[in-house]
């Protein structure tokens, strides 16, 4: 409690500027690199929200598969693809316009829409400590039962399996135009 | 910390990745966008999982779902890019022309 | 029997089976394929035919409705339909049309057994079987308009079959034209009279009893008239459709030019088919132009001069299927002025006019299909269609020989032949119609019609060969044996089929009073047949004579004026081609050419001009750039929100 504020609101509004400069940053950045690397910034803030939220289970996955793997994997692509510092993409001014434009009416139609709903800032959690725990998580994940997601999960995992074979074989040099 | 305050900062966070959609002209860069609204809509769904929901689990695990989805796709998708680049030597979208094919 | 009537649809539809199979898969993969198959669907479709005849005339030959189907509501009860009736007339005409349909599909295949498209060829043929088929089962005239113009395509489209040559085309186009000219009255009519009797059925229009229509006013939009008189006109003008297609004075010119397409077509449907479609229609129409004023009396007039003057030109002319065309000209022109004879001075109806025609259709129909084969024969051997060339080919062509020798017989009215049998009762109605003129025409052109066939028959088989290829002229037998299988009718259809035609051939209920007790002329059969023989032996005198002086005969330029006249057909090809040149071209085409190109023309182009703007904007948009279509989705999803049902 600090100022009659809860603590965990403290932490919440810290990390909600320090994720919202962290975005803006990787949108800006002239330099792709750095704007992966701010993508992680934003992602590990997106894990602490999700702790605040009670979810650990998903901010460990966030960290592991996001922040670890795939800004990890899109950095190598980075890597792979450009000369860094070499390629500088300008931006005509109006196509920023245009873009702040959209977005802007975007925000105007969700502000909109939170206006309309009062009683969401009176919203109280109802979920028990118990449910929220990294077993929990767990066990609802992996078992078969009607409550449980094992076939998803299965299916996900089958899905991946298959996306990591199709970008292999997307990727791989094509082998007749090697030989020409 | 409200369900508000949480949908703003999704929101906020959705239309900065609208905006970078938009501007970017390096292809990874509008992934990086898409990466960042589809962070946005996580977030909504645990917010709306922990302040709303009867089953605060079943709504979070949505979310999970999304993650790995979101990670098949960027697989694919940094795939095509490789192989894109390995055709025009090239990531940038002005020059992808060829698309209206 | 009932099964047998309910299928007889079969016999409309295998030539369009061959129609489709040939034209679509047949006629570019095997020539002899495509015949084979519209010979045996020719041939099924003729014994279908040939079945039903003969299950219909044993039970007692009672008017039925086959089948029919609706195609087309209008207005209540007001309905087009397609259907397939059986009464002695289309029954007939089925036989006939079925019959000569698969002897000229057997004949082409010998004759077009060196042409390249011959699978084209086959295909145009079924599909003319099948139109014509359709035109003589209709059971209103709505389809029977429809079917009508189908033979009318099918028939250019055979004219014009070597299209490689510009007459053919000219003369293709020609009988397209001139006909369609004589169908937009016909169509005119027909709605004029559909409009009144509120029907389309031909039960319906023969109904028709003009005292009932004489009190009804009809609003025909610019001016009211009583419906008996609108039914009056209307009858002329359908008249009218007869008049072009039958190719009657003066629109006759078509006919004779349309002999520039193959043989095989002049000789199904330029003699005895599609050609007498006209005469079918007002035999069809028959009690209802009883009724209908002075329509007949038209008829008659149009028939009778058409008969004599057609005879008239057939006698000085050098080129066989022209000979052969005039002839056929003469011919409808009897068949129609017997129609029309039927109606006395004092407007009672004389039933023996309508028997004949249609007995004449008949007969006609086998003898003169089987005269075009002969000439088709000819041609194919001597390669050309002049009398000149030819001479002699008694000797080389025997069958073809006798078979044309019956033939002739059969045109000019000998006894016991089957056109001596058509042409006493059509002579009979003339008498009887106490029109003396008519009657004399009619006899005067039975002469002439004797006297011109022989002079064909002699100046082509008998004498010298004057040409080479005649000298080595043999017999086809792909074309031999549909001449000889058309001679047996030829022969035997007038003596067997009189009395059927007697009494079952006559008009049903009319609603004028039919003539009796008319004077039975004895003596009619000895004057046609005198003449026909006085008319055989000034043919003989001059051609056939051992001293006959053939160069002399055939010599068309040391001749006086009349014979000049009547050899350029009275000038009457120049004529149509200067009104059509001064009047068509210079007038009715110059003004349509200026609507098209200033009014047309720029309505076009301004179309051409905003659809190639928009397009232009649609352009601009499909410029394959990825950031734009992002946006353009975004602003789609915000648009959505304001204008569609998001849930927000």
């Amino acid at each position: 409690m600090i100022l009659g504020i809860p603590f965990s609101d403290i932490v919440f509004y810290v990390v909600a500027a320090f994720m919202i400069v962290a975005a803006v940053v990787t949108v800006v950045s002239k330099n792709i690199l750095q704007s992966a690397i701010f993508l992680i910034a934003t992602f590990i803030a997106t894990a602490i929200v999700y702790i605040l939220l009670q979810a650990e289970f998903m901010a460990v996955a966030q960290v592991m598969v996001y922040a670890g793997g795939v800004v990890v994997f899109m950095i190598f692509a980075i890597l792979l693809t450009s000369h860094l510092g070499e390629e500088s993409f300008k931006v005509h001014l109006p196509r920023k316009f245009i873009a702040g434009a959209i977005a802007a009416a975007f925000l105007a139609i969700m502000g909109k829409f939170l206006i309309g709903q009062p009683e969401l800032a009176t919203a109280t959690s109802n979920a028990s400590a118990e449910a929220s725990t990294f077993g929990a998580y767990a066990l609802r994940l992996l078992s078969p039962g009607a409550n449980g997601f094992l076939i998803p999960f299965e299916l996900i995992s089958l899905l991946l399996l298959m996306a990591l074979v199709a970008s292999v074989t997307i990727a791989k040099k094509d082998e007749d135009k090697e030989e020409k | 910390m409200t369900l508000l305050n949480c949908l703003i900062l999704a929101f906020v966070l959705f239309a900065i990745g609208v905006f970078g959609l938009l501007t970017r002209r390096h292809l990874v860069g509008m992934l990086i966008s898409i990466e960042l609204m589809l962070n946005a809509a996580n977030i909504n769904f645990v917010a709306f999982a922990h302040f709303k929901a009867a089953d605060a689990t079943a709504g979070s695990l949505f979310s999970i779902f999304v993650i790995a989805i979101t990670a098949c796709e960027m697989a694919v998708a940094l795939a095509i890019l490789i192989t894109m680049y390995r055709r025009h030597k090239s990531l940038d979208v002005n020059r992808l022309e060829d698309l209206h094919d | 029997m009932t099964s047998l009537y309910s299928y007889s649809f079969l016999i409309l539809l295998l030539p369009l089976l061959s129609f489709a199979v040939n034209g679509l898969f047949l006629c570019r993969k095997s020539r002899k394929a495509s015949a084979a198959f519209s010979v045996l669907c020719a041939g099924l479709a003729a014994a279908y035919a040939i079945s039903v005849a003969l299950a219909f005339f044993t039970n007692g030959a009672t008017p039925t409705v086959a089948w029919q189907f609706r195609f087309l509501p209008i207005v209540g009860d007001f309905n087009a339909n397609i259907g397939l009736l059986l009464d002695p007339l289309s029954v007939m005409m089925l036989v006939v049309v079925t019959s000569i349909a698969f002897f000229v599909n057997i004949y082409s295949i010998g004759y077009m057994r060196e042409d390249m498209s011959s699978g084209r060829f086959f295909a145009l043929l079924s599909l003319f079987a099948f139109s014509m088929l359709g035109l003589v089962i209709a059971t209103n005239i709505l389809q029977m308009f429809v079917f009508w113009e189908l033979v009318g395509v099918s028939s250019y489209m055979l004219i014009g079959f070597w299209y490689h040559k510009p007459s053919a085309v000219s003369a293709s186009k020609q009988a397209f034209i001139l006909t369609r000219f004589a169908d937009s009255f016909f169509l005119l009519g027909m709605v004029l009279v559909s409009y009144a009797v509120k029907s389309f059925d031909f039960a319906a229009l023969n109904a028709v009893n003009l005292k009932d229509f004489a009190s009804i006013p009809l609003n025909l939009g610019i001016m009211v008239m009583p419906a008996s008189d609108a039914l009056t006109i209307g009858a002329a003008l359908i008249f009218v459709g007869g008049w072009g297609k039958s190719a009657m004075f003066p629109m006759h010119i078509w006919l004779p030019n349309a002999m520039e397409g193959p043989t095989p077509v002049s000789s199904i449907i330029h003699s005895a088919t599609m050609v007498v479609a006209g005469v079918y229609l007002v035999a069809r129409l028959f009690p209802f132009m009883a009724g209908a004023g002075n329509t007949l009396c038209i008829v008659m007039v149009v028939g009778a001069f058409t008969a004599i003057f057609a005879a008239v030109i057939a006698c000085t002319q050098k080129d066989i299927k022209r000979i052969l065309a005039y002839s056929t000209l003469s011919q409808l022109g009897y068949m129609m002025f017997s129609l029309g004879a039927s109606r006395l001075c004092d407007g009672s109806i004389n039933t023996l006019g309508y028997t004949a025609s249609t007995f004449h259709i008949f007969t006609h129909a086998f003898f003169k299909c089987m005269l075009f084969l002969v000439a088709g024969s000819l041609i194919h051997q001597v390669h050309t269609n002049d009398l000149d060339a030819m001479g002699g080919l008694r000797k080389k062509m025997p069958f073809t020989y006798i078979a044309t020798l019956i033939a002739c017989l059969a045109i000019a009215g000998i006894p016991p032949f089957s056109g001596f049998f058509s042409k006493d009762e059509i002579l009979m109605t003339a008498f009887q119609s106490g029109h003396v003129a008519v009657f004399a025409t009619g006899l005067l052109t039975s002469g002439l019609t004797a006297f011109y066939m022989f002079r064909l028959f002699f100046l082509a088989f008998h004498g010298k060969a004057r040409s080479e290829h005649t000298a080595h002229a043999h017999e086809d037998f792909a074309m031999t044996l549909p001449i000889v299988c058309l001679a047996v009718p030829s022969l035997l259809s007038g003596l067997l089929a009189k009395n059927i035609f007697a009494t079952k051939f006559v008009p049903g209920a009319l609603p004028v009073a039919t003539a009796e007790h008319l004077a039975h002329a004895t003596w009619i059969p000895y004057a046609a047949g005198g003449m026909a023989v006085l008319g055989i032996l000034i043919a003989a005198l001059f051609y056939a004579r051992p001293k006959a002086n053939i160069e002399r005969a055939l010599d068309v330029d040391n001749r006086c004026k009349l014979y000049k006249t009547i050899n350029h057909k009275f000038y009457f090809d120049e004529i149509y081609y200067a009104v059509v040149r001064q009047f068509i071209f210079r007038g009715v085409a110059a003004s349509a050419r200026f609507v098209e190109d200033w009014i047309i023309g720029s309505l076009v182009n301004a179309t051409l001009f905003v659809v190639r703007k928009a397009g232009a904007l649609v352009r601009e948009a499909e410029n394959g750039y990825l950031p734009f279509y992002v946006g353009v989705m975004i602003v789609g999803v915000i648009f959505w929100y304001f204008v569609g049902k998001l849930p927000l």
